[in-house]
């Protein structure tokens, strides 16, 4: 029926994307939080982010310093259903403006959740909400349908079959599909996600320069503009060393003040991509403007002869030289921090391991990485690198990147949402209310 | 070595517990008192196929007791694979551990202790304070049900909690997902099945691993005595020292 439209809702840890079914975009990337200012005592709806890089007058954005949060997930599975009612509500009456009883919801959930959370979800949304029916669909499947209809003549939808490897907020997982199925037993999964990024450059931070414990969406900022990933850790740590204009790496990040400027920026923003130039041999550097700086010791700013480039204490400013590429290389050797986890070069080889030998081929050469944590710079490239001496030697490696790793569940679930046999395939509210919340999951096969 | 309440009805019989349907059944026990038993009463012992299939269901299903003393051979009550509530249930008082006890449980060593507290402050949300909502709140902040009940507790205006609207507000409080994954009692399913354990990666296939300093982030060589923090030079070592030695834990 023409009439009813559908709710595309990518309901995330970090990000909620939703939308409309049919678009290419989602209407609204919001986080998936309630947060509060130190100052103020009531718990506030964060605004959407923009979908598109436009220049966002810093008026409109509200002061995100020292914000507590509140998540109605937790480890990538949604415990506070209030919580995200809450969250809901606001997303569907303000800023989609629907009226859920007319509209069908397509919902994603992860992998593994569990039957009380499954029918946490199932009572949000038909009894509080009244939705009229509901499709509940994992990430892989969507990458993989996503993935498989924009090249019609590719490996992926010639096979059918691909490895999506989803670095997201709260965890990664390594998962095959086969024809647009997940293969629940071949799913690998880190505990590592963007999250635990974040707090751990909020402790490297916390304990070298400015105590930053509370500052998520401050360091969030840092992270996602400042860290890349090295291609060759060892040459990078000597290099990080290194003092003026020898070291690639060391950026300066001013945090806001309230007054003039109320959201962190880079000093030097030139400068962020320097690193790039370093080949995997001995690269040249590119010229770096003059700055002699000696080290930074870690108790002491030293005063410099030169005024400018100095590191500035009252402004509350920060230096970053090996943090840049440490955080990021915890997805790839958990063990490096002390956690007893595979990192992800292994990850994916126990994912292909578990599956059928003649699968294997296929799915080292049509692995899809998707997930907000992959859009570190050079994480492709490190990952073949780590990737091809773990594989045998007559298999192909290839790793393609989606174009917009964030919204890439969301596009294969508005894709899901057009295709003409989508309302045969949801629950309505009535067969939920007449079998129940278990029965209708099995409809799902997950 | 069968755990029963109910006092067997014949003496030849032991009755047999429910199985968990991941539990190595005592099979040869269960063989020798089946045999036992047919034997006894001069009946001809069941033919392999049936044994066959009598030991494949107990592997995948659990059975249920039976009153019946003759149940190996009339027919068997087969109770289904677990709904959603699971065979077992488990208490769902919730037990409140402390935090770190609950690392401490884990461990005496105080090595151990700070590595495990470092992993776990990986996971929080808000870091480095508390959100303490019931003690300042306004009338007009507050949100929750759980905050509004406070302020009728806390109207007389006395600041403390009493035990009992702590105890309420942990009732309250969502719990956490590993209390849940603690009561889905996962292990409990048959090793076909994927779930959210057996998902998990695991260890990395070497143990060999990188040590940087935490202080300044650079390859470390050196290990703190006390704690086991890892350090570079003489300088990181008096800033660990200063600041942070054992600070998680202590």
């Amino acid at each position: 029926m023409s009439s009813t439209n559908v709710v595309v809702l990518d309901n995330g840890g970090g990000l909620i994307k939703a939308g409309f079914g049919g678009e290419r975009d989602p209407a609204a990337i919001l986080p998936n939080c309630l947060y509060r200012s130190p100052a103020s005592k009531k718990w506030l709806h964060p605004h959407p982010l923009p979908p598109t890089t436009s220049t966002d007058s810093a008026a409109s954005e509200p002061d995100l310093t020292s914000a507590a949060v509140r998540r109605p997930f937790d480890r990538g599975y949604l415990i506070n259903s209030d919580l995200q009612r809450e969250i809901w509500s606001h997303l569907f009456s303000s800023i989609l403006r629907i009226n859920p009883t007319q509209s069908s919801l397509l919902v994603t959930e992860p992998l593994f959740t569990l039957p009380s959370i499954q029918r946490s979800l199932d009572e949000l949304v038909f009894e509080d909400f009244n939705f009229r029916a509901l499709y509940v669909a994992d990430s892989p499947s969507l990458v993989h349908l996503y993935e498989a209809s924009r090249r019609p003549d590719g490996l992926v939808s010639r096979a059918q079959c691909s490895l999506v490897v989803d670095c997201g907020f709260s965890f990664t997982h390594a998962s095959p599909v086969f024809q647009n199925f997940t293969l629940n037993y071949g799913v690998k999964r880190i505990d590592l996600g963007g999250k635990a990024l974040t707090n751990y450059l909020k402790e490297l931070v916390s304990f070298r320069s400015v105590n930053v414990m509370e500052e998520t969406f401050l360091i969030d900022d840092v992270k996602e503009k400042l860290c890349f990933v090295s291609l060759d850790v060892p040459r990078d740590l000597r290099l990080a060393r290194e003092s003026g204009r020898q070291n690639p790496f060391r950026c300066t990040y001013v945090l806001p003040d309230g007054i003039t400027y109320t959201r962190g920026f880079v000093k030097h923003p030139e400068r962020i991509h320097n690193y790039l130039a370093l080949k995997a041999g001995n690269g040249g550097f590119p010229p770096v403007p003059e700055e002699t700086k000696e080290n930074i010791n870690h108790l002491e700013m030293a005063e410099l002869p030169q005024d400018r480039n100095r590191v500035d204490l009252s402004k509350n400013e920060f230096d970053l030289t090996n943090e840049r590429f440490l955080v990021p290389e915890m997805i790839f050797h958990p063990a490096n921090l002390g956690m007893n986890e595979a990192g992800l070069a292994e990850c994916i080889v126990r994912a292909v391991n578990s599956c059928h030998p003649h699968l294997h081929p296929v799915l080292y050469e049509s692995i899809i990485l998707t997930g907000g944590s992959t859009l570190f710079p050079q994480f492709a490239e490190r990952l073949e690198k780590e990737l091809r001496p773990l594989v045998p030697d007559d298999y192909h490696v290839k790793i393609t990147t989606q174009e917009d790793p964030i919204l890439g569940v969301w596009r294969g679930g508005s894709l899901l949402a057009s295709s003409p046999d989508f309302e045969a395939m949801c629950v309505t509210k009535s067969e939920y209310e007449e079998h129940g919340s278990a029965r209708c999951r099995k409809r799902f096969f997950h | 070595m069968f755990a029963s309440n109910r006092a067997p009805s014949s003496p030849l019989v032991t009755p047999c517990p429910p199985l968990a349907a991941s539990e190595a059944p005592c099979i040869s026990s269960r063989l020798s008192a089946l045999l036992l038993f047919t034997s006894l009463f001069h009946l001809s012992p069941p033919p392999p196929s049936v044994l066959l299939l009598y030991f494949s269901l107990l592997q995948g299903r659990s059975i249920e007791r039976n009153r019946d003393p003759f149940f190996l051979l009339s027919g068997w009550k087969v109770k289904k694979e677990m709904e959603d509530d699971g065979v077992r249930r488990m208490s769902s008082r919730t037990r409140k551990v402390a935090s770190k006890m609950v690392a401490a449980l884990a461990s005496t060593d105080n090595r151990t202790q700070a590595a495990i507290a470092r992993l776990d402050a990986l996971e929080n949300d808000n870091a480095g304070f508390e959100v303490a909502d019931a003690n300042n709140d306004d009338d007009e902040a507050s949100l929750d049900d759980e905050e509004g009940y406070m302020q009728k507790k806390q109207s007389k205006g006395s600041k403390r909690k009493t035990r009992q609207a702590k105890a309420l507000e942990a009732r309250k409080a969502p719990r956490t997902f590993l209390e849940l994954i603690h009561e889905a009692n996962l292990e409990s399913l048959p090793p076909h099945v994927p779930s959210y354990l057996r998902a998990a990666v695991g260890p990395p296939s070497s143990t060999s691993r990188r040590y940087f300093c935490t202080v300044c982030g650079f390859s470390a060589s050196y290990t703190c005595v006390r704690c086991g923090m890892r350090f570079c030079s003489y300088r990181c070592q008096n800033v660990h020292n200063d600041t942070r030695c054992l600070k998680f834990v202590a």
